[in-house]
């Protein structure tokens, strides 16, 4: 009985635990107009790490798999043109000392500030060229092939 | 050309209060008190153009200059706090602050686009001060590998900084 009660308060816990895991892991839904095309895919992230909860998300893909990613550092984005598949994943990683965001050239979508340290991410359906709002001499472009 | 290259280069430098005599090398305590004293100066002068400007470029570039510099300051109170230094206050700081008084005294004297344009003329000025003494005196005369590193890595936000100055100093013209 008590053994019964054990069990059932453990899996409470752990039920607990990974709701608030796909919780925290979801992409920042702040995004604007054409947030439905931000990935939601849940899978996409490696839940692997008791620390993750304090952390932000990392996605620990391979390149190529339908998965790009453009580092953001020393105030640039690396690569300036990311080339990707309709419907691939792209995630911005920001390394940088400072917040930046993605925003589409005529606004049509913005990722909102990416704290240094985070990332976000964005599923593709269209060429983009794109911008950092918070410093506008940071431009990038997406090309779907 | 080269000379008068050279001229303006002193005269900027020596404008913002980063003038230093070669010999007198700066500790890690009195770069760590200088990097401090020179991001709060831009947070300070960014406040003042929220407060008396309405031109959307010069609020946009001035919540930038805040957010920037108050991450940079605390990466560098992150680091010194780790290294076990406490930022020791000099003759370059001093003369940063007292510089930088007269400056806010020169701006909050002028309103409308006049301030505008005194801001973002000076926002450029002050940045490629800031770029030469990083990467002059500060660079240099840091022992600390991981100060030098952040210091190594502040350069790319503040020539961001300036091109941004600059793209907006274009438009007020």
């Amino acid at each position: 009985m008590r053994l019964n009660r054990i069990g059932l308060t453990s899996n409470i816990i752990l039920l607990g635990g990974l709701l608030i895991i796909i919780g925290c892991s979801r992409p920042d839904t702040n995004a604007t107009s054409n947030s439905t095309a931000i990935a939601t895919d849940t899978s996409l992230y490696e839940l692997n790490n008791k620390d993750l909860l304090k952390k932000p998300v990392t996605i620990n893909r391979a390149h190529g798999d339908h998965y790009a990613a453009v580092d953001i550092r020393d105030m640039k984005f690396n690569p300036e043109t990311v080339m990707v598949n309709k419907g691939d994943t792209i995630e911005w990683m920001n390394d940088d000392l400072t917040a930046h965001c993605i925003t589409e050239s005529g606004k049509h979508w913005t990722s909102g500030p990416i704290a240094s340290g985070a990332s976000w991410v964005k599923v593709i359906s269209e060429n983009a060229d794109y911008y950092c709002a918070i410093h506008l001499v940071m431009k990038g472009h997406i090309g779907v092939r | 050309m080269k000379k008068n290259i050279l001229i303006v280069a002193l005269i900027l430098f020596s404008t913002f209060g980063f003038a230093q005599k070669k010999s007198a090398k700066l500790t890690d305590p009195e770069i760590a008190s200088v990097a401090v004293t020179a991001n709060q100066i831009d947070i300070n002068a960014a406040q003042l153009a929220q407060q008396k400007s309405k031109d959307q470029e010069i609020l946009n570039f001035a919540k930038t200059m805040i957010a920037d510099h108050q991450s940079v300051i605390d990466k560098a109170t992150a680091l010194v706090t780790k290294l076990n230094v406490t930022p020791k206050d000099n003759s370059v700081s001093k003369s940063l602050n007292a510089n930088a008084a007269k400056m806010t005294k020169s701006l909050n004297a002028k309103s409308g686009k006049a301030f505008d344009r005194a801001y973002v003329n000076n926002e450029v000025a002050y940045h490629k001060a800031v770029i030469a003494a990083v990467k002059n005196t500060l660079i240099p005369d840091a022992q600390n590998a991981e100060l030098k590193s952040l210091l190594q890595s502040v350069m790319p936000v503040l020539k961001t900084h300036l091109q941004h100055a600059q793209m907006v100093q274009k438009m007020l013209k």
